[in-house]
């Protein structure tokens, strides 16, 4: 009996596995970024592209920020980092999101939250623009599989 | 004209002498010390492998091991500690300028929270765990190159363009730094200096019973080095030569001193006074020219090789054989003009009645025996000279190698190059772990896939971005390259190793000092040998065109290659590594030997070819002015060699054993075999 629930188990968790991976091809990945390349918030201007979907809350997309900007100078001059705030349910970081895209600096912003965990005032925003950037990211994500955070996408091929 | 000569130098004696000494005196000053220790760069000069660092703008690199007698899997917190403080203190130093540890090993980790992850390159030094000791115990199987398990050690890598870094490290910790820095070389110097001037003088002083002889051979070594080594200097814009290149040209010209000094004495009884230096010059004159030629020509074969060293070892000799040449008839014989020998008495007349009365009635049958042994040893020698391979040990003897390849960035191309250049190296049991950026990127793809690593597939610029993150792949560059750091299982697999690396067409070359060494030792092993056939080619033409006689030129290729041959047996036998010492010991005992082989033969064709097989009185003669001063001054090169073995460096000390082995090696076949030889092949029946 033990066998059958082992099997039955590993087919689930091998089917569930099969999931968590990038649906769209590099190509259709590259063109559905390039619709919203226009709602990231950019950091550099070196030669080469990289997209990431982060979450302001999760500890990953934190660490990611962090060695990031530990490393900014070297990061900025190689490589032009769009990031994508696309929230994690459990995280519940929707009003972060919102109040990042609405700072007037958001990089700053950014550091203070993700890198330096500071206690930030949020507020509601109630911008329908955010609102439609970040469905817009939501989308073209949901499209794409982003299935964790941070989801970082290279020449249209993501780890 | 000889009888004109003599009379010129003896008018002139005075000045000559005080002129030479003067000039010596001058020259002197300007000695530079480090004839021991400055080694190394002489063998890696003109190499293959280092030239090819060169063309690349790149340094050598010098690593010493720091061995901690302490076991990975039994590391204690507060050994952990200890070492991380270690760590902290070495990279604190100037000198170094990168470490290879346990601490600075980068590996990826996968920190996974939920539905996210984050795969980064770490290192236990920039590690943000609050406890490292247990972060490194749970990734202790990363760290096992750092670790000899056998041993039970755990090593750090120091990395350096000085050749003599850290000596001393302020711990409580046992640990062992290989490769320490010598003592003074000038001490080292003087040590060997004092000792080869005290053999001289006790050695000749018993043998002459005579202040004249250890006084005039002081001077004239003294006189011949100096000048020798300046004029190298002069030559190679500066340089100092090996002690062993020194060594040679002091024995090339010794040899011919004591030849012509023990003429002169021996003439004593047997000629007037006034005709002593006469007789002697003219005895000994043309074989001292005919082995400064062959010495000259055979060594000036090594011109062509690409070697510093072997450079080095042949514009030495040249120029120590023409000074020498030089100072046998001018200096020496003006020194021996205020000496006279009232009643010369040698040990040297019995040993040679003893020796005559050994050769006139040898018995046939042991001497057949005996060749028929030599040539059971020479096929032995041979078949092994064939299969064996040959083995290289510095002082060093690290088992890591370091490979740069000519790429600066991780990039799809550099990958592939690493990839080559690894199945050029594996599968092998030879190697123990290679550490490279390839390897990096490899592990950090296990960490976030499932999927095989295959090189085609992946996506370079992914890997890049995530290691610029962790703060980029300078653990892997030096000198703006990447490097391949390879750690063999022991120096054997080293060697094999290195050969395939130097025998592939990637474009890889050998970065740390070590490896530079060995493969410049092992590259100069095969000029060597053609030297040594050369040398025997060279003295054989020389012989044939002196005696146009093929029984000369027998005997002559006969007592060249006893000696090799049950020397290579010995080797053999006692299972003893094929070096580079042994063949520039071999070297040396060559041209030692040529001397031997050109004095005898010159003096039998001159003047006992015509005494009869029964007839004792031409190997009487023959030992009395000859054998007995070639034995007497290979026993002085036999001790001055040994003196090598105080040196306390390996390599030196191998050249001094070996040289002493094969130089009394050599002497005994010319005493015992080359005589019979003359009775037998030569002799009038």
């Amino acid at each position: 009996m033990h066998r059958v629930i082992f099997t039955i188990l590993f087919c689930f968790l091998f089917v569930y596995a099969q999931d968590k991976r990038q649906l769209t091809t590099p190509e259709e990945t590259i063109a559905l970024l390039t619709e919203i390349k226009t709602e990231a918030i950019t950091i550099g201007k070196g030669s080469k592209e990289i997209h990431s979907f982060i979450d302001p809350y999760c500890s990953m997309s934190q660490m990611y920020i962090k060695h990031l900007f530990k490393n900014q100078k070297r990061m900025e001059e190689k490589y032009t980092i769009h990031l994508y705030f696309y929230e994690l349910k459990r995280k519940k970081s929707r009003l972060m999101i919102e109040n990042i895209y609405d700072a007037e600096n958001q990089i700053f912003m950014i550091k203070q939250v993700m890198v330096e965990k500071q206690k930030i005032d949020i507020e509601e925003i109630g911008d329908l623009d955010i609102d439609e950037k970040i469905a817009k990211i939501a989308v073209r994500a949901e499209k794409i599989g982003v299935y964790k955070r941070p989801f970082i996408i290279t020449n249209g091929k993501a780890k | 004209m000889m009888a004109d000569f003599t009379q010129w130098v003896q008018r002139r004696r005075i000045i000559l002498l005080i002129s030479s000494l003067f000039l010596t005196f001058i020259l002197a000053f300007s000695l530079r010390s480090y004839y021991i220790g400055d080694h190394d760069t002489h063998w890696i000069k003109g190499s293959k492998e280092y030239v090819k660092l060169q063309n690349m703008q790149q340094n050598e690199v010098f690593v010493k091991k720091v061995i901690f007698p302490v076991s990975l899997e039994d590391l204690t917190r507060d050994e952990f500690e200890e070492l991380e403080n270690i760590y902290s203190y070495l990279n604190n130093k100037e000198e170094i300028f990168k470490i290879n540890s346990l601490f600075t090993y980068a590996f990826p980790v996968k920190f996974v929270d939920e539905d996210s992850s984050f795969t980064q390159m770490v290192t236990l030094s920039d590690s943000q765990e609050q406890d490292r000791y247990s972060f490194f115990k749970k990734n202790i199987q990363k760290f096992k190159q750092f670790n000899n398990s056998e041993k039970e050690r755990i090593c750090f890598y120091l990395l350096s363009k000085e050749k003599n870094h850290i000596e001393k490290i302020p711990t409580n910790l046992p640990y062992h730094i290989t490769n320490p820095k010598k003592k003074k070389n000038e001490i080292e110097e003087i040590k060997l200096l004092l000792g080869l001037g005290i053999t001289l003088f006790v050695i000749l002083l018993l043998a002459f019973k005579n202040f004249s002889a250890p006084l005039t051979a002081i001077i004239f070594v003294a006189v011949t080095m100096v000048w020798t080594t300046v004029l190298f200097g002069w030559i190679m814009g500066g340089a100092t030569p090996h002690i062993s290149i020194l060594i040679l040209s002091f024995c090339v010209s010794l040899i011919d001193y004591i030849y012509i000094y023990y003429n002169w004495y021996i003439s004593h009884k047997y000629y007037d006074k006034s005709e002593v230096l006469v007789k002697t010059i003219d005895r000994t004159f043309v074989p001292i020219l005919l082995t400064t030629l062959i010495n000259s020509i055979g060594f000036a074969l090594l011109l062509f090789s690409d070697s510093y060293m072997l450079q080095s070892l042949s514009i030495m000799v040249i120029i120590a054989s023409f000074i020498g040449l030089i100072l046998n008839f001018t200096l020496l014989p003006a020194m021996l003009s205020f000496f006279t020998i009232n009643s010369p008495s040698l040990l040297s007349e019995k040993i040679s009645g003893f020796l005559t009365r050994k050769i006139r009635y040898y018995n046939p049958t042991v001497v057949k025996l005996f060749f028929a042994v030599i040539a059971i040893f020479g096929i032995y020698v041979i078949a092994n000279l064939y299969q064996s391979s040959y083995y290289v040990k510095t002082a060093q003897s690290s088992r890591l190698i370091k490979v740069l390849v000519n790429q600066s960035e991780l990039t799809a191309t550099s990958l592939q190059e690493i990839e080559n250049l690894l199945k050029t190296i594996e599968p092998s049991d030879d190697v123990v772990k290679v550490d490279s950026v390839y390897h990096a990127v490899k592990a950090f793809h296990k960490a976030q896939s499932n999927t095989p690593f295959i090189l085609e597939n992946i996506d370079v610029d992914h890997y890049s971005f995530m290691f610029d993150l962790s703060g980029g792949i300078d653990k892997y560059i030096e000198e703006g390259k990447l490097i391949v750091d390879i750690h063999s299982k022991n120096l054997e697999s080293k060697k094999r190793i290195l050969n395939k690396l130097r025998k592939s067409t990637i474009p890889v070359v050998v970065k740390d000092m070590d490896s530079l060494l060995q493969s410049a030792k092992l590259d100069t092993i095969k000029v060597m040998i053609i030297l040594i056939l050369f040398m025997i080619a060279v003295v054989s033409i020389i012989v044939m065109l002196l005696t146009k006689k093929t029984a000369y030129l027998v005997i002559t290729l006969i007592v060249n290659v006893i000696p090799l041959v049950l020397f290579f047996t010995l080797v053999y036998f006692l299972s003893l590594p094929i070096t580079p010492e042994i063949f520039i010991s071999m070297i040396i005992a060559i041209a030692i030997a040529n001397d031997a082989t050109i004095h005898f033969i010159y003096y039998h064709h001159r003047f006992c070819g015509s005494f009869t097989a029964t007839g004792r009185t031409g190997i009487y003669e023959l030992f009395t002015f000859v054998g007995s001063p070639l034995l007497l001054g290979n026993i002085i090169l036999a001790f001055v060699f040994l003196l090598l073995v105080f040196t306390h460096i390996p390599s030196i000390t191998a050249i001094g054993l070996f040289s002493a082995i094969l130089v009394l090696l050599s002497i005994l076949t010319d005493i015992f075999i080359m005589p019979i030889l003359f009775l037998k092949l030569i002799a009038k029946k």
